[in-house]
């Protein structure tokens, strides 16, 4: 497209376009200014102060920021969340593949079926699919303990195991995820040519070999936005360690979402802290994804 | 074409309109009100200790039942408590009702917030200058909101006659600096031994343990396949805060110096300590609670031989497991020694306290004062009996009121004043010394770390909040 030069005229009907196209813009624009700019403005302020809501701020300088550093809880709270990003992106990405390939490959009554009831649990808020997981996974009457009882073992401690521990946050959040991944990945894999199939089988390739060189490389941008979208989730993974673990036990689960809410609860604390580690994790965030878009370069994405 | 252009200049102004319609128009209802999450009837909160289970699904605040009556003009004065139950409610909402049909010239609007949504509805009311005009508190959170500016002193609205009827014991706990800064509806210990009498007397014992060693013993004695030997507070919070007095009483002190200026973690929490591992090591404990710690529901179900909980518990039992309630006995938590005349809980409870930037002070003092009028002793009262006098009266008159209209067969009610008597006020420090306390515990009890490793770990965590908080010399009650 040819580049306008600083003397172009708009015509008259090319301005009233604009015009418009600015006004259909101004509500996006107007909404992120609101909930988006100007909180950050202010929380970036804020994090420079000590205050809560009934005293004159006082001006701290960094000070916040070095505490919510220094604090082990804190510094727990995102090694755990990495924690959970090294377990359950891959893991998700995995299974979700796994479920549209076989999608893939049933007929197609029986796949809109599927495809209808995988979705539902993505349907479902993250507070509730916690509510439900807490009743199967409830120690004494707990659906998952009475059928380890009912065969004769000892109960399992989902609260004050570690592994267990971990084991319930990571269940329900695959579920959650289940649906719209699965979808996404099913939409990814019918949009790969047949012909590249075709022309492998020709050539003898094995299914093991055309999933290793045609379906995973094809599937690349979907695998990106998962990778992107997961670990950005997972880090600010909230209403499930909340419902199930509480952060227990050895603050093991707890995630910095909700180290961060902690500290909003909590009426002696001082809200500068709780905001400085709000802004420390949103920077730890961009910084992940910038990494993510780095190393995982996606030759479709660069072409536009 | 150009039908579009001028719908789609229509559709961007009325999303703009929308935007601002829906996010700045003034509040006019009573501050902090959210009707879109109310339930209209008090008789459906539940009996329940925190008031969370069971309230209306999508609502976490619940009204008077005479929430919409006509009531004679006067100025509004909001409140909030939390929800405690249906006792709780229930009596609270007769006394705003006859308050209001009185016509004194303000008119009381309770509203019952439940507990897992109160912290967040409470600084969010404070962020949006929106906080009711008075509102309720425990004990341990007064230093804190002093020290944030949040009450303003009641002495200076509420007339000596009243405050001066306060429970002395009470009074000091409430008073910083010269100033009374709350107004307190109950006390109760928090920390009390339920034990199941038809268990131990069938075992052959007379009397309940009195010492850490004998509740260990007995708890592994008396256990089954079906119940287990003891429910005790777990970490995560519950040890922090329900653990003050058996620590005041059996370790001698609090985590801190007097002068808060070092943080005292030594050979007495090492014996604490060791009743933790010891306990855990004999398996008497579930190796997960079966109920958060103010809950004593796993008692009421037999699933305990000893449950540790609050005084409250008692309440809970005779209320809503009365078939229960005649096996179960409470004694005084046992201590490392066996003596039993020393703090062995703190006394915890609700106070209302009169926010920094009420709009009407005068109406939250009138409604106080006509509450704890001195020749109607029953308007307060009469929730003691309801709560099956496991919470102690705050203030004298109430406090002879209530004894008078005790039967003579509440020998609970002994074990509860006794551990009173000696029960000490909740902790001043902030909430992270009293979580490394608990942190320590758990180390020690799940066999984390040696206890040396604990405790010296305890005291960095304590160092650090001492640093941060910058504590030395700012201890209110000493």
């Amino acid at each position: 497209m040819a580049k306008k030069t600083e003397n172009y005229k708009y015509t008259s009907v090319q301005r009233k376009e604009m015009i418009v196209g600015y006004l259909m813009l101004l509500p996006a624009v107007v909404l992120i200014t609101i909930f988006v700019i100007i909180p950050f403005i202010m929380a970036v302020q804020k994090s420079f102060y000590e205050w809560n809501f009934y005293k004159d701020d006082v001006w701290v300088g960094i000070q916040n920021f070095r505490r919510i550093l220094r604090n082990k809880s804190f510094q727990r709270a995102v090694v755990n969340a990495f924690k959970f990003v090294l377990i359950l992106v891959p893991t998700q990405i995995i299974i979700q593949f796994s479920f549209a390939h076989t999608l893939r490959d049933l007929n197609t009554k029986f796949t809109n079926m599927v495809k209808m009831l995988i979705y539902i649990p993505g349907t479902i808020a993250g507070i509730i699919a916690g509510i439900i997981f807490m009743f199967i996974f409830e120690f004494k009457g707990g659906l998952i303990n009475q059928l380890v009882v009912a065969m004769g073992l000892e109960r399992i401690a989902f609260k004050t195991n570690r592994f267990w521990a971990i084991f319930s946050i990571a269940v329900p959040t695959i579920w959650l995820g289940l649906g719209g991944g699965t979808i996404l990945n099913f939409a990814g894999l019918i949009n790969i040519p047949t012909e590249f199939y075709e022309a492998a089988s020709i050539d003898g390739a094995s299914g093991f070999h055309k999933l290793i060189y045609i379906t995973i490389p094809q599937m690349r941008n979907i695998f990106v936005l998962q990778c992107i979208g997961m670990t950005t989730g997972t880090l600010q993974m909230f209403e499930i360690p909340m419902m199930m673990t509480g952060g227990a036990p050895r603050e093991s689960t707890l995630t910095p979402m909700l180290y961060i809410y902690n500290g909003f609860r909590n009426a002696g604390g001082n809200m500068g802290d709780t905001i400085s580690g709000a802004l420390l994790m949103m920077i730890i965030i961009a910084i992940i994804n910038s990494f993510v878009f780095t190393i995982i370069k996606s030759e479709k994405s660069i072409e536009g | 074409m150009k039908k579009v252009k001028v719908l789609a200049l229509l559709l961007a102004l009325a999303l703009i309109l929308g935007i601002f319609v829906s996010g700045c128009t003034p509040n006019t209802e009573d501050p902090g009100k959210d009707n879109g999450d109310v339930t209209q009837n008090g008789d459906e909160t539940p009996d329940d200790e925190n008031g969370d289970e069971g309230t209306d699904e999508e609502s976490d605040v619940t009204q008077s039942k005479y929430y919409g009556y006509e009531y004679p003009e006067g100025e509004t004065i909001m409140l909030w408590s939390q929800n405690f139950g249906e006792v709780w409610v229930n009596h609270f909402s007769e006394q705003v009702h006859q308050y209001n049909l009185e016509g004194r010239g303000y008119t009381v609007v309770e509203e019952f917030v439940a507990g897992a949504a109160w912290d967040e509805r409470m600084n969010a009311a404070r962020a949006s200058q929106t906080a009711p005009d008075a509102y309720i508190q425990s004990y341990n959170h007064i230093p804190a909101g002093i020290r944030n500016g949040y009450y303003v002193p009641v002495d200076d609205h509420l007339p000596a006659e009243v405050l001066d009827r306060m429970v002395e014991k009470i009074r000091e706990m409430v008073t910083f600096d010269g100033k009374t800064y709350a107004i307190p509806i109950l006390a109760e210990p928090s920390q009390v031994l339920f034990y199941r009498k038809d268990i131990l007397e069938a075992a052959g014992y007379t009397e309940p343990p009195k010492t850490w060693d004998e509740l260990i013993e007995m708890a592994v004695e008396l256990k089954t396949d079906e119940m287990y030997g003891i429910g005790v507070p777990y970490w995560g919070g519950e040890i922090g805060w329900s653990t003050w007095g058996m620590q005041y009483g059996n370790v001698g002190h609090g985590p801190l110096t007097d002068d808060w200026d070092e943080p005292w973690i030594d050979d007495g929490y090492r014996e604490f300590l060791e009743f933790w591992k010891k306990l855990y090591e004999s398996g008497a404990v579930p190796e997960q609670p079966l109920s958060a710690y103010v809950d004593i529901k796993p008692m009421g179900q037999g699933d305990y031989v000893f449950q540790i909980c609050g005084s409250w518990g008692a309440a809970f039992l005779i209320n809503d497991y009365p078939d229960m309630w005649p096996n179960v006995g409470m004694a005084v938590m046992p201590t490392n020694d066996g003596n039993q005349d020393k703090t062995t809980a703190t006394i915890g409870g609700w106070v209302y306290v009169l926010d920094a930037k009420a709009q009407n002070t005068e109406g939250v003092a009138d409604y106080f004062t006509w509450l704890l009028d001195e020749a109607h002793p029953e308007r307060l009262g009469e929730y003691y009996i309801g709560e099956q006098f496991s919470k102690a009266a705050t203030f004298t008159n109430v406090a002879q009121w209530v004894e008078s209209q005790a039967p003579d067969d509440t020998d609970y009610v002994a074990v509860i004043n006794r551990i009173a008597s000696y029960g000490q006020p909740e902790a001043a420090y902030p909430w992270e010394v009293s979580m490394a306390i608990d942190r320590m515990v758990e180390n020690v009890a799940m066999g984390y770390e040696t206890i040396d490793k604990a405790m010296e770990m305890a005291r960095e965590e304590i160092a650090q909040a001492i640093e941060d908080f910058e504590l030395p010399g700012t201890n209110p009650r000493k």
